[in-house]
């Protein structure tokens, strides 16, 4: 123990010790439940355990008879062994070993079924198994007759010691005739012949519990089924959680199925069992639809996806428990008679006085389920239909929330616009289905499909129509004119862009009087021949500077005729200067400068021309 | 009695999984407010045995009846054994749960620290003769044994009754209920004002916001 002060405590006390008296009552049920459970899992597992013994003891047996050559016997042996076992109440797994050892003694059938019924006997008689008896009887047929001397049958030792087997035989059957008989008829004997029916049951049903298991898997040999186990004990893990709300929501027929299976297995485990099976079918059905269909119903609430997927992998199983509890049910009404009879057979043999009133208690169980069953029925429609107000609530809580829904709000503004029928018809069958309004959507739908149906059957009218005149028939001849006209306006155009003037300019003085040559700008050339004699110097050489200027007037004369004038000397000659402007000539100062710089290149292409240009240079 | 702290095993699991920052700064001040008593009482263990036969050694642990013997005093091992903690103990038969306690743990450590508070002059003497099961007397050759051991111990002091479930002769002890009562009950009431600024810190939505970013 240790020494503590406490600093800072939190009282949890009373509620947990609440929770704990909640958590041992309800496991006190869950372990009630659990043992119900474990009953049928328990009979069902030592089933299976009795028959997968019986068929390897089986297996065994046919081995040995196949190596001393008896394998063509195995059958009758069967047979025999089989009638023995229920006619003295004696199990397989003695039996078996006694007889394969006789038969491997003797290898002799009548010899080894014989000395099988004296082993029986010598093994009622002395209370020994039937193996020891067989032992000491194949021994003594093989000569060593100590083993049966010890049984202590009175066997004389003179018998013994002769080794004669038939003699010896002779003496023991003297003694033990009828013992296996008698003690057959013994209450004991009663109950071990009605334990070996029982396990013989136990083993058909093991076989079967294995043949069904095989069949439900659709495994075609047990290492398929090892594997499906395995598989499904991966899944199971989360099927379980599923289990267990089916089974919180059906808690009353869980219970009846409970009751039931307590009445089957609290008196006579077998044959309840069988008498309530049916009742148990019946539960399972009602089980079944109710639960499976109410979890279905939740998960498509949850989420309609899964849901569907749940539902289809729910008739899946359905289809398959239906299989399983149609073959249980043939076989219940099967193993049911067979049980009628055995009761006849035990109350002909005067034991299960108790029976009667196992199926009593049985019945009154079923009655009681029965019940339990009705007012589960009532409590799953209460709940049905508190599931249909919940899911008519939540349909207005939908309603109310779509307000908000921003795709719903921009189709009911694009509702109010102006469209047609089909554009209408297209946005309400959106909103439908955003609100999940399939009985809407459906209505739509068709409004839609007979719209679409109607634009398709327009499109074949418009396919099928005559062809419509070609309205550009004429149209080569106007685009013709159309062209004149442009090219007639471009031609304008260029008229403008480019115009050609002629211009007529009075430039050209051509005078005989030297002495005052100046008569305007262009008659500086000649002019400038006064000039040149002013800088020549008027007291230079006058002949020279006279002959220079006759030369130069000759010059000119030859020109102008040249020229083609030489007949107009006495006024001023005209010159014909041809403009070309290029469009830029806009202004009055255009013009003039246009033609002067006409009138310079050309005296500068050595052409005549009268520019004073020795004054320029001044 | 203790202070009833509502919510407090909550609390610690909140910080943990949202503050724990705020955890680590609880564990610290819970140190600092217990750390020093947890000394203190650790100082008052004896580094050697009050009896000189009870010292530790070597031997076996078990009797011919494979029963543990009485433990003999190792200093070490009462040292080792006294400590706080902030682990959920098991709630007691009243259902209060201590979350934060100074214990101690070891054997020897309680004997030394109880010694003589039920019985200030030693159990019962009935020596060899009485039940050997029954643990309520002495069975010692000395009939003087229990009171000559009680003695040897020294005085046993009472602890401050005021803050914890103890009260009486139950507080009294020798290493950490003499380190409490010398406390004062200052240790306590850091202790709970760690819890409550701890708590306060917590509960303002920012500190919960910016660590849950």
């Amino acid at each position: 123990m240790s020494i503590v002060i406490d600093i800072a405590a939190q009282f949890t006390g009373k509620r947990a010790f609440a929770q704990a008296e909640n958590a041992a009552d309800k496991l006190g049920r869950t372990v009630k439940h659990a043992l119900i459970g474990v009953g049928v899992t328990a009979f069902a597992k030592s089933a299976i355990s009795a028959f997968a013994a019986q068929e390897k003891q089986l297996t065994l047996f046919k081995n040995s008879l196949r190596t001393i050559g008896f394998e063509f016997a195995t059958n009758d042996s069967l047979a025999f062994l089989n009638s023995l076992k229920l006619q003295y109440g004696v199990t397989d797994s003695q039996l078996i070993p006694a007889y394969e050892q006789l038969l491997t003694t003797t290898r002799s059938l009548a010899a080894s079924q014989n000395l099988t019924n004296v082993a029986m006997d010598i093994a009622a008689r002395q209370g020994i198994s039937v193996i020891e008896a067989a032992d000491a009887l194949s021994k003594a047929y093989l000569g060593n007759t100590k083993s049966v001397g010890a049984l202590g049958l009175g066997i004389s030792k003179a018998t013994l010691a002769s080794g004669d087997f038939a003699q010896i035989l002779k003496e023991i059957t003297n003694v033990t005739k009828g013992a296996a008989s008698a003690a057959a008829d013994t209450f004991a004997g009663k109950l071990a012949r009605v334990k070996v029916a029982a396990d013989t049951a136990k083993e058909s049903i093991g076989a079967g519990l294995v043949e069904a298991l095989m069949q439900i898997t659709k495994s075609t040999d047990i290492e398929a089924l090892q594997g499906k186990i395995i598989n499904f004990g991966n899944s199971a893990a989360e099927t379980l959680g599923n289990i267990g709300k089916i089974i919180s929501d059906n808690i009353v027929l869980i219970k009846a199925f409970g009751a039931l299976m307590i009445a089957a297995f609290a008196i006579n485990k077998i044959a309840a069992f069988i008498i309530a099976l049916e009742k148990v079918i019946k539960t399972v059905t009602m089980l079944r639809n109710a639960a499976l269909a109410t979890a279905a119903a939740e998960m498509f609430m949850l989420n309609p996806l899964a849901g569907a997927v749940m539902t289809a992998g729910m008739f899946a199983a359905i289809g398959l428990l239906i299989k399983g509890v149609d073959a249980l049910s043939d076989s219940t009404t099967r193993a049911t008679e067979n049980l009628a009879n055995l009761f006849g057979a035990s109350k002909a043999l005067g034991v299960g006085g108790d029976q009667g009133g196992a199926a009593k208690y049985a019945e009154g169980a079923a009655a009681r389920a029965a019940k339990d069953a009705k007012d589960a029925a009532a409590a799953q429609l209460k709940a049905t239909k508190a599931q249909t107000k919940s899911i008519q609530d939540q349909n207005k809580l939908k309603k109310a929330n779509a307000l908000f829904d921003l795709d719903q709000i921009q189709i009911m503004a694009a509702l109010q616009n102006q469209l047609n029928d089909d554009e209408k018809l297209r946005l309400q069958l959106k909103l439908a289905l955003i609100q999940g309004n399939a009985t809407e959507a459906e209505r739509l739908s068709a409004q839609l499909a007979i719209s679409q149906l109607k634009t398709t059957n327009l499109a074949l009218a418009i396919a099928n129509l005559p062809p419509a005149l070609n309205p550009f028939r004429d149209y080569p001849q106007e685009v013709q004119n159309a062209i004149d006209e442009i090219n007639g306006i471009q031609t304008a155009l260029d008229k403008l862009k480019a115009p050609k003037l002629t211009v007529i300019v009075d430039t050209v003085y051509t005078s005989t009087n030297l002495a005052n040559p100046i008569g305007s700008p262009v008659g500086g050339g000649i002019g400038a021949t006064g000039g040149i004699t002013e800088l020549l110097g008027a007291g230079g050489d006058q002949g020279a500077a006279a002959r220079a200027v006759e030369q130069a007037r000759n010059q000119m004369t030859n020109l102008e005729q040249s020229l083609g004038r030489g007949g107009d000397q006495g006024g001023a000659a005209r010159t014909n200067v041809t403009v070309n402007v290029a469009g830029n000539v806009i202004s009055n100062k255009d013009l003039a400068d246009t033609i002067r710089m006409q009138l310079v290149d050309s005296s500068a292409s050595g052409s005549f021309s009268s520019i004073g240009r020795v004054r320029d240079y001044n | 009695m203790p202070t009833e702290v509502k919510g407090l095993i909550e609390l610690k699991k909140a910080l943990k999984d949202y503050a724990p920052n705020l955890a680590t700064q609880l564990d610290d001040q819970m140190g600092l407010a217990l750390g020093g008593v947890v000394k203190k009482a650790q100082s008052y263990a004896p580094v050697t045995s009050p009896l000189s036969n009870w010292s530790y050694r070597k031997r076996s642990e078990k009797n011919a009846e494979g029963k543990r013997k009485f433990p003999l005093y190792n200093s070490a091992k009462v040292i080792k054994g006294i400590q706080y903690s902030g682990t959920p103990r098991r709630a007691n038969k009243n259902g209060f749960k201590a979350v934060y306690y100074i214990i101690n743990k070891s054997a020897e450590g309680a004997i030394y620290e109880t010694a003589g508070r039920k019985n200030p002059n030693g159990q019962p003497w009935v020596g060899r003769k009485g039940d050997p099961n029954d643990h309520g007397v002495s069975h010692s050759n000395n009939p003087n044994a229990g009171k000559q051991f009680i003695q040897s111990m020294g005085a046993i002091y009472q602890g401050n009754i005021e803050s914890s479930t103890k009260k009486g002769r139950y507080m009294k002890g020798r290493l950490i209920f003499r380190a409490w009562a010398e406390d004062g009950g200052k240790a306590n009431a850091a202790a709970l004002t760690a819890i409550y600024n701890v708590n306060e810190q917590f509960k303002r939505k920012q500190y919960f916001r910016k660590v849950t970013k």
